[in-house]
């Protein structure tokens, strides 16, 4: 009993601290996109608290946790009046209603959650770069007060996982600090929303059968699955990149800075979650590029643009890597060495590139990986080619996203080859999902399919 | 003619009253589903994990107790190591103690079922420091693990060159995570 009161209060500081940040930038989405990115954003908050107390020397007691916690969400909601009015607003114009086609995906979809969650919570937390990092550093610190504690001490030359960013460490501390000794209820809050975000997002592109199948196509992703439920890196990186570019998108269309500078710090978590991360921010640019030449803005403007989608990745960078594990952490950690030191034979990545489509993607274990997702998206693809030969102008965004993993996984493994192709890589494949279900969501296709379900199922019979 | 067909089709769909049109949505939704998880790789994932994690929950949730979810989560690799580290808990040295441990290779060559944990996750489950044969410090070592009878032994270091022999031996076996 007490744990799900512990639960439900996180959720509501989550939901708070994420409010907060949304009415900050002005952020206007639908109830269903604001709650949910409200719950992910609070998440986002909660696992930089202790980061935040750690780089103060600021002992990590529960006492000192909780309480920064409830100060970052006031702080956070310094505009809460304008945040309170808008949220007024967007719930009075919106009807929330569930259509009765709707009932069986909504019953299978909350089946395959539930099961999730029952993992996350019953489960001890089970990767092998979990337990030889984050988790570990994260029951010490428990008992420490400290990020910098006994782990340390212990020979780390089998594993480099001590020196990831300290995302999950954090959360893995405030849940822990809760009462919940294996942590990892966080993910199932990002899981949960991120599929209440996907579902609202899906939908307001095209019918919500289609949504419903589309949802359930990509949860239906195994390996995507099973990592909802054990703790790692890569879920929650897939997510929040993904709100980055969702957000990116939005600015392209309506020129709000705002939005730019919430994708950019979007990106910036993706960063703190995983730090190379980096590098496929910046392969991002290209896009704003060619937005900025098709709104004949000006050089200035791109590198403005550029600089505010970049900084917070920069800053989540230079924090958790060269500050963090350089000046804190007492081990030294030479990033430089992973880097591949022969950056001009690029016969490396050409390997890594084919690898990837000949293991990961076209083959069979590519298969009980991702399931069909992939030969889903690839169909899609193909018969917008053939019978629309043109996309839709977000379906473009998307397809260029799907691009940046395609081209920057193989990018990433030949510049850092400790990214292997049987884990790192088959894992950073994660980022590409959810950006081919936008591009299918709004593929031209698919949204003329739904405006002709829309307009028979809406049409008065005689 | 030809055209007559389709468009008289259309008309009896059009003519279907709001709930009618509702419910063969339904059914057009679950048949979906149905050829979905009729492909042999969704089927799977469905039956085998879905399913099975269901019937799991089921019996997971009569058995609450932290230390039997560690157990049938890590299984031996957990057991073991734990094996190992009440001996120095019996000891009153778990915190200052410092163990070799020979790999799980050596293990399996005498017989024994047990993936060692690297140092890093040894800690996580025990709160035991330890090192392997491979490690630039495993001289450092006061005690080390060792295979007898099909039992796991634990023993400590009587002179620096019987534990550089002990490491030397371990070397011969396979190290790998």
């Amino acid at each position: 009993m007490i744990s799900v009161l512990t639960i439900l209060l996180f959720t509501l500081l989550q939901l708070i601290a994420g409010f907060g940040i949304l009415t900050l930038f002005n952020i206007q989405l639908k109830p269903g996109l604001f709650l949910s990115l409200s719950m992910l954003l609070g998440v986002a908050v909660f696992s930089l608290v202790p980061f935040i107390l750690q780089l103060f020397y600021i002992p990590l007691t529960s006492l000192n946790i909780f309480l920064s916690l409830v100060i970052a969400c006031i702080t956070l909601n310094i505009k809460f009046r304008n945040g309170l009015h808008h949220l007024k607003i967007i719930f009075q114009n919106t009807h929330f209603k569930i259509r009765l086609y709707e009932i069986p995906f909504l019953t299978l979809i909350t089946i395959i959650v539930l099961i999730s969650v029952w993992r996350c919570f019953y489960m001890p937390p089970t990767p092998r770069d979990l337990n030889s990092g984050a988790e570990v550093i994260a029951e010490y610190a428990v008992h420490e007060g400290t990020m910098i504690n006994s782990v340390f001490a212990v020979n780390l030359e089998t594993t480099n996982n001590v020196f990831k960013p300290p995302f999950i460490i954090c959360l893995q501390i405030i849940y822990k600090l809760a009462g919940f000794p294996f942590g990892q209820l966080w993910l199932s809050t990002v899981f949960i929303s991120f599929v209440i975000f996907l579902y609202h997002a899906v939908s307001a592109t095209v019918h919500r059968l289609v949504t419903g199948l589309l949802i359930i196509c990509f949860l239906a992703i195994p390996e995507m699955y099973a990592y909802t439920f054990m703790v790692l890196f890569d879920y929650s990186n897939a997510v929040f990149f993904f709100l980055s570019l969702y957000f990116l998108f939005i600015f392209f269309a309506n020129k709000q800075t705002g939005y730019l500078t919430f994708a950019g710090l979007l990106m910036g978590i993706a960063t703190y979650i995983r730090s190379e991360t980096l590098v496929l921010a910046c392969l991002v640019i290209p896009a704003i590029t060619w937005n900025n030449l098709k709104s004949s803005d000006g050089f200035k403007k791109w590198v403005i643009i550029c600089l505010i989608f970049l900084a917070p990745t920069l800053i989540c960078y230079f924090i958790c890597v060269p500050v963090y594990v350089n000046h804190y952490l007492p081990i030294k950690y030479n990033i430089q060495n992973q880097v591949n030191p022969h950056l001009l034979n690029l016969k490396p990545l050409l390997t890594r590139f084919i690898d990837v489509n000949r293991e990961l993607i076209f083959s069979k274990d590519g298969i009980t990986y991702y399931g069909y997702f992939i030969f889903i998206f690839v169909f899609a693809l193909a018969l917008e080619i053939i019978f629309s030969r043109r996309f839709t102008r977000a379906g473009k965004n998307w397809l260029y996203a799907v691009l940046v993993i395609y081209i920057g996984l193989p990018i990433l493994g030949y510049l850092l080859p400790l990214l292997d192709l049987d884990n790192s890589t088959k894992r950073g494949l994660f980022k590409v999902f959810p950006l081919m279900l936008l591009y299918m969501a709004n593929n031209g296709l698919l949204i003329k399919l739904s405006e002709r379900i829309t307009k028979w199922e809406m049409a008065n019979s005689n | 003619m030809e055209n007559m067909q389709p468009s008289s089709q259309t008309h009896f769909l059009d003519k279907l009253s709001p709930f009618a049109k509702k419910l063969l949505l339904v059914f057009a939704g679950m048949v979906s589903i149905i050829l979905f998880f009729f492909l042999p790789p969704n089927q799977d994932w469905f039956k085998n994990k879905i399913l099975a994690y269901y019937r799991d929950l089921r019996t997971e949730k009569a058995n609450l107790d932290l230390e039997h979810r560690k157990r049938y989560r890590f299984g031996s690799d957990y057991t073991y190591s734990k094996q190992i580290a009440s001996f120095f808990e019996k000891k009153n040295n778990k915190t200052s103690a410092l163990v070799l441990l020979p790999s799980t290779s050596y293990f399996k060559a005498y017989g024994l079922e047990y993936h060692v944990p690297e140092p890093a996750v040894f800690y996580y489950f025990t709160g035991l420091k330890t090192l392997w044969p491979n490690s630039t410090n495993a001289a450092d070592a006061k005690w080390y693990v060792h295979a007898s009878k099909g039992k796991i032994v634990v023993d400590s270091v009587q002179s620096r060159n019987v534990l550089l022999d002990t490491i030397a031996a371990f070397k011969k076996f396979d190290i790998s995570l």
